[in-house]
């Protein structure tokens, strides 16, 4: 059984079909890469995949660990062990870092059957894997994304990502707004995190961070499906000759 | 004629013959003219007292108060159905906080003096027991919690609280007022703080009554040259609940900042009004309010800031946020300004929202399911407030309380 089956996978949103029909295989220990033309629907499929309600399912079916994907509400499937690392973080005033992280954490661990930890227990482990991205642990003490530049955003959702350990993490150009040297790092980190039980599946729209985590599978999407799949080669290929290749090949 | 029923009833009791007798004969006429609020009373246009005015309230005769929590590190006056409580209450051997004495010279200055036309503050001069008296003359350093509490019976009895605060010259203080209790009760309080020049006061008021309760409040503050009054008033409690405030800036460079949260659910009904008078040149108010209100609840807020002729340089910020949770929760939130003078710097706002959808999804996609997403982002929009309040118990058991 793989972890993650899409088959077929249509989705709208208001009205308008955005998702014509998408299929994707991920399997443990794999790393996958979505490419494709800004609009193509990358991140309509990673929120679909996340259970975001502004998008309707018209069509296909997802599994996840061999389950209905979509009988899972969002928490259930983050639970579960589904992860998106979104393209725009959200910010939450009012609400500090350090509390979301830790009652995200005890959720997730309750759920799993894991050890929940009171705040000074957490905040050891927090100090720990903020490592993982190189954070200021200042930004703990912050609101939830309030006031993060870009990359200080995207840092945090590894962090997350780092704290919650995912089966299948999804990041959504995380690789976008990052300077090089946080590039560099943020990579690091992830790839410090996959292991032979989960999947990564990095959508982006560069190269550049395929140095970093080398994908076992290259997607391009275009107009709401998948078109075409192929190895790390693949993207080198794109970058030198663009998409219209492709969607002339499609 | 229920209103006038409810008047009746409220003076129906002999008035307390004491050193009070004169003022309370007074205020008893004062009610009689004025009348309990109809339909006719804009300022009680918004605020349906049908909950008041279907109850038959008994004058509520002396209750005994389960065990009461305090606040650590605080000098404590307690008050049980608006008796003193010695046995419950704490107070400093230097004298800042006391029951009122009939004999203290301040009452002839101080005592009684405002609220000439508002007939819940007259009808508690008639029928008040004991009245909060918070004296300071230099600094106290602990905060003062002021605890009045109603206690569980089985008839709706009605009960004063009373406070009277005075901050002499550059005096500093901390004060909690507080209102508790159970059952079906109503509580008609009245506050009275006097800051003479260059006093510093942090006010905070917690109204937590029972579920049931009606609660009905009027604080009036006066202000000379120079002092500074810092208020954050929470209100989360009864059935029927409504607070009025009002400041009058009498000198020069008065600095208050005034801080609202208003927290309403199932059928709630809670009314805040705040008045603040600019009587002399080059004050200033920040005034910042919030609503929450869920279920069928109605949530009121009016605040109005008048800068009278000759308050030049006046600066206020006048800022309203709400937050409506359900499609059968109502929010009436009108920030008002009247300037009656140009050299002013005058701001203000109101917008009403809803939950973020997008901030709740982020929030369930870490795990967290519909109930904590909301009470989370419930919370952090009622933080910006509480938070603020100085006493770290407090605000840790407002949001257990707010969070339930
Ligand atoms: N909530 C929405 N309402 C209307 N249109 C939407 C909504 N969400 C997505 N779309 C449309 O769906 C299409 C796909 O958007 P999506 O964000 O999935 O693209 P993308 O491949 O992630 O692009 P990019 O590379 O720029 O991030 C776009 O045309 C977009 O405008
Ligand atoms: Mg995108």
């Amino acid at each position: 059984m793989k972890l993650l089956e899409v088959r077929g996978l249509k989705a709208s949103v208001g009205g308008v079909s955005i998702l014509k029909g998408v299929d994707l295989e991920i399997d443990r220990g794999e790393v996958h890469a979505i490419m494709g033309l800004n609009g193509s629907g990358k991140s309509t499929l990673s929120k679909v995949l996340a259970g975001h309600p502004a998008y309707t399912v018209t069509g296909g079916e997802v599994l996840f660990e061999g389950k209905n994907l979509f009988e899972l509400e969002p928490e259930e499937r983050a639970r579960a062990g589904l992860f998106l690392a979104f393209q725009y973080p959200v910010e939450v005033p009012g609400v500090s870092n350090s509390a979301f992280l830790r009652l995200a954490y005890n959720t997730v661990q309750a759920s799993r059957g894991g050890e929940e930890l009171d705040p000074l227990e957490f905040d050891d482990l927090v100090r720990e894997k903020i490592k993982v991205v190189e954070m200021d642990p200042a930004f703990l003490e912050r609101s939830v994304n309030e006031g993060f530049s870009g990359g200080e955003k995207k840092r945090n959702e590894i962090l997350q990502m780092a704290l919650l350990e995912p089966k299948v993490a999804i990041l959504d150009e995380t690789d976008s707004g990052l300077d090089i040297d946080a590039l560099r790092i943020v990579a690091n980190g992830v790839n410090s995190l996959k292991s032979a039980d989960n999947a990564i599946v990095m959508v982006t729209h560069y190269q550049r961070l395929l140095n970093y985590i080398v994908p076992d599978y290259v997607h391009v999407m275009d107009s709401g499906r998948i078109v075409k799949t192929g190895d790390k080669g693949l993207a080198l290929e794109l970058e030198e000759r663009g998409y219209e290749w492709v969607r002339a090949a499609a | 004629m229920k209103d006038a029923a409810c008047l009746t009833r409220l003076l129906g009791n002999p008035a307390k013959e004491d050193a009070f007798s004169p003022l309370r004969e007074e205020a008893e006429a004062r009610a009689k003219a004025l009348a309990l609020p109809g339909a006719r009373h804009e300022s009680w246009r918004l605020t349906d007292l049908a909950y008041l005015y279907g109850q038959d309230f008994e004058p509520a005769a002396p209750g005994v108060a389960p065990g009461i929590e305090g606040i650590r590190g605080t000098w404590r006056i307690v008050f049980v159905d608006g008796r003193y409580s010695k046995e419950h209450s704490v107070l400093p051997e230097s004298g800042e906080v006391s029951p009122l004495g009939l004999e203290d010279p301040a009452l002839h200055d101080y005592f009684g003096r405002g609220m000439k036309d508002e007939v819940f503050a007259q009808l508690n001069l008639r029928n008040f027991e004991d009245c909060a008296f918070v004296r300071v003359k230099n600094d106290v350093k602990q905060p003062i919690h002021v605890l009045f509490v109603s206690t569980k019976r089985d008839a709706p009895a009605a009960y004063y609280s009373r406070m009277l605060v005075l901050l002499e010259d550059n005096a500093n203080a901390t004060l909690i007022e507080e209102y508790r209790g159970e059952g079906h009760y109503f509580c008609n309080a009245v506050t009275e703080v006097m800051l003479k020049k260059h006093a510093n006061l942090r006010h905070v008021r917690v109204q937590r009554e029972g579920n049931d309760a009606v609660h009905v409040g009027n604080t009036e503050v006066n202000l000379e040259q120079g002092s500074h009054y810092d208020s954050t008033s929470v209100s989360l409690g009864g059935r029927l609940s409504r607070h009025s405030l009002h400041l009058a800036h009498h000198g020069e460079r008065v600095d208050a900042r005034l801080d609202g949260l208003t927290l309403t659910d199932a059928r709630q009904i809670a009314d805040v009004h705040t008045r603040v008078d600019h009587l002399a040149p080059n004050c200033r108010t920040v005034q910042r309010q919030k609503c929450i209100a869920d279920g069928a609840s109605a949530a009121v807020f009016s605040g109005n800031i008048v800068v009278h002729e000759g308050a030049s340089g006046t600066d206020t910020k006048q800022e309203s946020r709400n937050l409506l949770l359900s499609g059968r929760a109502k929010i009436d939130a009108q920030p008002q300004l009247e300037i009656l003078n140009d050299d002013v710097s005058c701001r203000h706002g109101a917008t009403v929202g809803q939950l973020d959808p997008e901030e709740l999804f982020y929030l369930k996609s870490r795990g967290l399911d519909e109930a904590a997403a909301r009470k989370l982002l419930i919370y952090a929009f009622a933080a910006e407030i509480v938070d603020r309040i100085p006493v770290r118990e407090l605000v840790e058991s407002l949001k257990q309380r707010s969070l339930s």
